[in-house]
């Protein structure tokens, strides 16, 4: 009786571990500020690009094609909130992923207007 | 106590159908049904249970000593090649975010323009000038992704030409 109940310790003991111990290691990078600076990045070309030259035009050909390109080079998705834009328009896309927002200000229908730029990564 | 081989054959099964009824029920079996020419000491029959059991409980000690050991020394080994890849990560998250506000940065009428590529400041020589300042191994800066393989790799979205093309500028090392 005594080896039986070892033998459920021993399978417990391993079972436990197998939870707790894998937990102690680190295996994700820490690399939120990497990410605030692609959104960055993604802001700053779209401007050096003069995507938000024109932004009162509500068509902006520009930058719907630009956010495309970003897409294809990186496989990141960037949302610009408030004026809706976003390189993901397939809902399947990024769907369990991280995402780093950061906040700009432009001039949109005569007015300063803050917009969110969000990357998912 | 002298066995021929076909009691000993018997004496085997009597003690591996003990064994199993006080298994399964918790009971001891009379031994009626065995051979009456049999005597079997009780005294030595406990003693084959119990160091039966402890040899069970030790092998379980040793396997999880075994096991607890393994699992640490893994633990430990990628601990240890996290923090060297995470060092190496910041290393060069920093000479990336130097060479695309200044270091690689396009410079007109004495204005520096970030994120907007110089390709031509892209040069063996601004490369090794970063993997001094950084103390790196290897640092591969360039327009194109790099061809050998390195323990880490960052990109950074920039604009390059008179044009501004959207490109990745790739800065890995190790």
């Amino acid at each position: 009786m005594q080896s039986f109940e070892a033998l459920i310790s021993f399978l417990f003991f391993v079972f436990v571990c197998s939870y707790i111990i894998p937990s102690f290691s680190y295996d994700t990078q820490a690399n939120s500020l990497y990410h605030i600076q692609l959104a960055e990045d993604a802001w700053r070309v779209l401007y050096l690009r003069d995507n938000f030259k024109d932004f009162d035009d509500p068509s902006r050909p520009g930058l719907e094609k630009d956010l495309d390109i970003i897409k294809e080079q990186t496989g990141l998705c960037v949302f610009i909130d408030g004026i809706v834009f976003t390189s993901c328009r397939n809902s399947a896309d990024k769907v369990h992923s991280k995402t780093v927002s950061i906040t700009k200000t432009v001039i949109y229908d005569g007015q300063l207007t803050t917009l969110t730029l969000s990357l998912q990564t | 106590m002298n066995l021929s081989r076909s009691n000993k054959g018997i004496y085997l099964l009597s003690a591996f159908h003990r064994f199993s009824t006080l298994f399964l029920s918790g009971t001891v079996p009379n031994n009626s049904y065995a051979v009456p020419a049999i005597q079997v000491n009780k005294k030595s029959n406990k003693h084959g249970f119990m160091m039966f059991d402890a040899l069970v409980s030790l092998l379980c000690i040793v396997m999880m000593a075994h096991y607890t050991i393994s699992m640490v020394a893994y633990t430990s080994y990628s601990t240890s090649g996290y923090s060297h890849d995470q060092q190496v990560f910041n290393k060069l998250v920093m000479a990336a975010d130097y060479s695309v506000k200044t270091g690689l940065a396009r410079k007109s009428n004495g204005i520096k323009y970030p994120n907007w590529i110089d390709e031509n400041a892209i040069t063996e020589t601004y490369a090794e000038s970063i993997r001094r300042k950084t103390a790196l191994d290897a640092i591969f800066i360039s327009l194109d992704k790099p061809s050998q393989d390195f323990s880490v790799c960052i990109y950074r979205i920039v604009a390059v030409g008179d044009d501004r093309q959207i490109a990745r500028l790739f800065v890995c090392g190790g």
